[in-house]
């Protein structure tokens, strides 16, 4: 089954512990702590199942100002990452 | 071959039995407590005794449970059945090595595996640790890093040795304590260390695996002030020696470095949730730096800056 990084979703059952504007995030099941930097934690923040990836690219070039294009193609490589570090859930792509 | 080996088990069996007999009448138990980790260990080889009264004087002690039991004595290797200094931990075989150089440095690696198989109280990290005033100047860092040799020129500097190789984190004051063992000092630096005018123990060589040729620099046979106190992290410096580089000290943020202290904890895996926690916690006031560089004396006058608020770093 193929994944739609539309609308990712965090896990909620990861320690988060905040230093700065920066976070450590703690995942028990596989004993594993991952780094995220303040843009990485920025867009994950944002994951909660409902908003699209361009919502949430919209959002961050309003705190950055950086060109629209640029910035969602970097949050969908965020997302991409966030994913392979098990720290999002993805859903199912739609059936064309 | 077969009928051979089988004639000389009996007899390897019987001179072990002997070889035992005498050691057992020799064994001598050193009581040590090395900061504030309790250390005993049994030697059945003469003369590392005597080389432990010079590594430690004066760090004996009469109480105390110990936090690590450390044995060693003359056995066989268990592949060729030649003779080897065995160096066991709670009756596990850490070590066999085949020369007497080699004993010590493998004792003081042992004592290090006991510590961080047995003390679970700490979060306990591959570090070297120096104190300036009331705070703590934590050095984590891979073997090759450059952090015995920066320690020693910290050292040299008036900053009191807390660690060499550990560490020790308390979760419940999120302090670093003392466990100041000797400093390894891998040949490559011997005449640095001699020039920094610090005690290597120049009568004695030892092997030490990898490192090759090494010798110590004991706090213990320094000045009063030379050990350390417990005391919060103002400082946290990961140190990677780059021959023929000019030292730059590069600020990092306290999440990154505190990733980067996780990933050398010998034990986070058993804080589990909690080792992210500790960490984050000991640095939270704590300035954050990479340091690369092959010049000793330009890295040290770098970090005495920092240490001095001669140098603001964002």
């Amino acid at each position: 089954m193929s994944l739609s990084i539309d609308k990712p979703r965090r896990r909620t059952d990861l320690g988060v512990h905040p230093l700065d504007d920066e976070a450590l995030v703690y995942d028990a099941a596989r004993n594993a702590t991952c780094r995220l930097n303040s843009t990485a934690l920025f867009i994950w923040q944002r994951c909660d199942g409902t908003q699209t990836c361009d919502a949430i690219a919209d959002e961050l070039v309003r705190v950055w100002d950086a060109p629209l294009e640029t910035v969602r193609a970097d949050v969908r490589a965020a997302i991409s990452q966030l994913h392979r570090h098990k720290l999002i859930e993805l859903g199912p792509a739609k059936s064309p | 071959m077969t009928t051979l080996t089988a004639n000389l088990a009996p007899t390897l069996a019987q001179s072990d039995a002997r070889h035992e007999r005498a050691s057992a009448a020799a064994a001598e138990l050193v009581r040590l407590r090395i900061g504030v980790i309790d250390v005993d260990i049994t030697i059945r080889v003469p003369g590392i005794r005597e080389e432990y009264d010079q590594l430690y004087p004066g760090w004996g002690r009469i109480d105390g449970g110990p936090a690590a039991t450390v044995n060693v004595f003359r056995g066989r290797s268990r592949y060729t059945l030649g003779r080897r200094f065995v160096i066991e931990g709670d009756g596990d075989r850490l070590f066999s090595v085949k020369r007497i150089e080699e004993v010590l440095p493998h004792l003081e690696w042992a004592v290090n595996w006991q510590v961080v198989r047995r003390v679970d109280r700490y979060l306990q990290f591959h570090a070297a640790v120096v104190q300036l005033g009331g705070g703590a100047l934590v050095m984590p860092g891979s073997p090759g890093s450059g952090k015995t040799t920066l320690t020693a020129g910290l050292m040299a500097r008036g900053w009191r040795l807390l660690s060499d190789e550990f560490a020790l984190v308390d979760p419940d004051t999120n302090c670093v304590d003392p466990y100041p063992k000797a400093l390894c000092i891998k040949s490559g630096s011997f005449a640095i260390v001699e020039q920094l005018g610090l005690p290597l123990m120049a009568s004695r060589r030892y092997r030490k695996g990898r490192k090759g040729r090494v010798a110590y620099v004991s706090a213990a046979t320094m000045h009063e002030h030379a050990v350390g106190q417990r005391c919060p992290v103002r400082w946290m410096v990961l140190p990677r020696y780059i021959a023929g580089e000019k030292a730059r000290l590069t600020p990092i943020s306290r999440a990154e470095a505190a990733w980067e202290m996780t990933r050398l904890s010998f034990n986070a895996q058993r804080f589990g949730p909690r080792a992210p926690a500790i960490v984050s916690a000991a640095l939270a006031n704590a300035q954050c730096f990479r340091l690369t560089g092959g010049d000793l004396q330009a890295a040290c006058d770098r970090l005495q800056n920092v240490a001095t608020n001669r140098l603001t770093v964002p």
